[in-house]
């Protein structure tokens, strides 16, 4: 990967020398115990802090919603084919216009040690529609199986399931790191932020976090990409990608849809369609 | 680290009896318990079900004195009737937290002097007098730690009322550190005396971090306004998990949750590096931009509370940089602050 | 109409007190004409049903079936007008594809889905209206009261 490192140095140093962009978005060895975390390259003599290695896991996607990170100017943003999914979506919901990110793509195998989950089951290892893409084209096909979890979980009955979620969620301290870190969460105003009425009851007793929790899932239906970092940072370990695994499952049979496979594509609840929808359960 | 009043070696088993004597008294024993891999406090009925090997658990010990949500008053009105308030049932349990870390400990003077600074808050110190710490010197530590770099130890006795030093053989010396811990210590005759000699789990190395907290206070005193907060704040992404698992960060926020006849004004945790937590009613935000927030936050813990209370907010015991989604570093702050004060 | 299966019996009835709540969300144009015509031609229907009215079951957002469960209501209806038949020429085909899929999001979380009903009345359909009505707050009765928020509704930790 060292080549692959070198030569987005050098596609960095060229975009902020010509001023073609204002900041580059991308990984590297950062601070004393050399996490792989953000670095915003603004200067040419910057890049030598960007890298590129198996441990790229973080979305940096979610940085596009900054407004700190917008007053940089135009982003050049170093992306995996996951990352790049959540970009389309921000693209279909007119939160960002193509023409102002130059989007580096990274071809991937994958991330993690051992492969996150979602790698296993990952169907754009080559991030499309990029500006510059570095990397050898990869070729693995999915396996199998990408809805185990959610199958699994289902094998269970009805008040399990509850003691279960009822468990998980009692935990739940209410940091809103899931929501930071979610590149589709975006909204200035979040609805627990919202109090007159107030929907969602800030305390983080369950009956607070149980609204909460389905609310955010809810809310990302249709639009979750599936990159797990809503997961990853809970620092109370709640497993919310089960609960985005379903709703994409669902959205999958039921309206075969995928989110962000293209920029142009309508999310399932902003269109309809008479052949494929039923009154399935409707008096 | 203070000499303590007194020290007693005890054998192997003395927490069962401990724990078994606390029971007999209806004292809430709370102890570390490892669920998942992560250790948190909880209510134990056995001393068996204590954690033996943690490093520390996932909520800091002030959640026992100061809970991330709690009822403050109930309000209720009945047709033809005024509105009925009632004090929310929230009385201080007796009880005593077994196995806390010591950098914990020492954060509850920070929250000490808060509760008690202008205003007594009545339910912290309730809890507080109600609460015996036993506290357990490090033997293990991570990465992630830095308790020394504050001043703290692995094995500091601060803030303790009984201190556990272990021994290999599962027995401790304990150091009786005020009343508190006496009568605790009380509950212990007739325990097991240890058997042979009373070498001690060496304590846990921490390392300090590269960083100087007299220099760092130096430089916050006069850089307010710096490029530096820009750029350190660019990749945190504005959530509450370092402030929430904090163990000296104490502000909250209080709400009033009711339907159209009933309902509670409860208190919550609050952090400040939400964007909302200055945002005043006109609608004006003194802290717009997440590097002001980010530098509060910083400021409050190295400058603002040593200005008024004379000690940092900060105790070391490095769960900011363990959750830390975006991979933000505290210690890796502190020492860029120090390069630009050297 | 697709009939609700309950297994309850006029015995089992008669040792039970529990009144369901059952809050329902009505479009203003098909369900909720629908139901003021069941009253003009006085057809009875139970009264555990709390209607509140809406401009169309496409506004209906989950937030709302979540906080009327939330605030003590056994079961929830969204009841509008029938396919094709939109005020707003497609309201309800969006509220048929977001509702069904929010049931499908309360039964992973171990939530009975029987206690989130949808129904397609339009204002013809007093009768229809009736029979809903009835034949729900009969399942409500048998499933009986939901706990889970009066459960959870001790806040302290």
């Amino acid at each position: 990967m060292q080549d692959l490192t070198q030569l987005l140095r050098e596609t960095a140093e060229d975009l902020l020398k010509r001023k073609a962009v204002g900041v580059v978005i991308g990984y590297g060895h950062t601070g004393s115990r050399g996490d792989m975390t953000a670095v915003f390259a603004r200067t040419p003599q910057q890049v030598s802090q960007l890298a590129l290695d198996g441990e790229c896991y973080r979305n940096l996607a979610v940085y596009l919603n900054k407004p700190e990170v917008r007053k940089l100017g135009r982003c050049a943003i170093v992306v995996k084919g996951c990352d790049r999914r959540a970009i389309n979506v921000l693209i279909r919901e007119n939160q960002i216009a193509r023409e102002d990110l130059h989007i580096i793509g990274i071809t991937c195998e994958g991330v993690g040690d051992p492969k996150m989950q979602k790698c296993r089951f990952c169907t754009v290892h080559n991030p499309p529609d990029c500006d510059t893409v570095l990397g050898d084209p990869v070729d693995i096909e999915p396996e199998e199986g990408e809805f185990a979890a959610v199958e699994a979980f289902e094998t269970k009955d009805i008040d399990a399931r509850w003691n279960f979620w009822k468990e998980k969620l009692k935990d739940c301290i209410r940091c809103y790191a899931c929501r930071q870190v979610c590149p589709l969460c975006y909204c200035k105003q979040c609805v627990v932020e919202k109090n007159i009425p107030q929907w969602v009851e800030t305390s983080s007793h369950l009956r607070g976090n149980v609204m909460w929790n389905v609310m955010r899932a809810f809310h990302l239906t249709g639009r979750c990409i599936g990159c797990g970092e809503c997961e990853r940072v809970c620092p109370v370990g709640i497993p919310l990608g089960l609960l985005n695994q379903k709703l994409i499952q669902q959205v999958k049979d039921k309206f075969e849809f995928t989110s962000g496979m293209s920029a142009d594509e309508k999310g399932p609840f902003s269109t309809f369609d008479l052949g494929l929808d039923t009154d399935d359960g409707i008096l | 680290m203070t000499d303590p009043r007194e020290k007693l070696v005890v054998g192997a088993g003395w927490q069962e009896k401990l724990v078994d004597a606390l029971h007999g008294d209806n004292v809430r024993v709370l102890a570390p318990v490892l669920t998942e891999g992560t250790a948190e406090f909880r209510e134990i009925s056995a001393a068996a079900e204590m954690a033996t090997e943690w490093i520390n658990t996932r909520t800091p010990v002030k959640a026992v004195l100061f809970p991330r949500t709690e009822a403050l008053v109930e309000f209720e009105r009945r047709p033809g009737e005024d509105v009925q308030f009632t004090a929310a049932d929230n009385e201080a349990v007796p009880t005593v937290v077994l196995g806390a870390r010591p950098c914990d400990l020492n954060a509850l003077d920070v929250l000490d002097t808060v509760f008690n600074w202008d205003y007594r808050d009545k339910l912290y110190a309730e809890r507080r007098a109600a609460t015996t710490f036993v506290g357990v010197a490090c033997t293990r530590s991570d990465e992630a730690c830095f308790c020394t770099g504050m001043g703290g130890r692995a094995d500091d006795n601060e803030g303790s009322d009984l201190f556990v030093r272990p021994m290999p053989d599962g027995g401790a010396v304990l150091e009786v550190m005020n009343e508190r811990g006496a009568a605790l210590a009380k509950r212990l005759d007739g325990a097991a005396p240890a058997v042979g000699t009373e070498e001690l789990v060496p304590p846990a190395q921490v390392g300090a971090g590269p960083f100087d907290t007299e220099k760092v206070k130096e430089w916050l005193d006069t850089h307010f306004d710096d490029d530096f907060w820009t750029d350190m704040s660019l990749k945190c992404l504005g959530c509450g998990a370092c402030s929430y698992l904090c163990p000296t960060c104490h502000c909250f926020d209080i709400v009033d949750e009711s339907d159209w006849r009933k309902g509670q004004r409860r208190r919550n945790w609050d952090c400040c590096s939400f964007a909302q937590f200055t945002k005043h009613a006109s609608g004006h935000n003194p802290r717009p931009e997440q590097h002001s927030r980010c530098r509060n936050r910083i400021m409050h813990k190295f400058k603002y509370f040593i200005d008024r209370f004379g000690r940092k907010a900060c105790v070391g015991c490095g769960r900011c940089i363990r959750v830390c989604g975006a991979g933000q570093d505290l210690v890796d702050i502190l020492a860029e602050i120090t390069t630009a004060a050297s | 109409m697709e009939a609700i299966q309950t297994t309850s019996t006029a015995d089992d009835d008669e040792q039970t007190t529990f009144e369901p709540r059952i809050v329902a969300f009505l479009c203003n144009w098909c369900s909720y004409a629908g139901a003021d015509l069941a009253g003009t031609s006085r057809l009875g229907y139970p009264p555990n049903i709390r209607i509140v009215k809406l401009p169309c079951t496409g506004r209906v957002d989950p937030l709302f079936i979540l906080k009327a469960f939330e605030r003590g209501a056994d079961m929830v209806l969204v009841s509008g007008c029938h396919p094709g038949d939109c005020h707003y020429t497609s309201g309800n085909y969006h509220a048929r594809r977001k509702l069904p899929t929010f049931r499908s999001l309360l039964e992973f979380m171990g939530i009975d889905p029987r206690r989130f009903q949808m129904s397609w009345v339009s204002a013809a359909q007093g009768g229809k209206w009736s029979q809903v009505v009835a034949d729900i707050t009969a399942l409500a009765t048998e499933l009986g009261p939901f706990e889970y928020f009066e459960r959870i509704r001790d806040n302290r930790n």
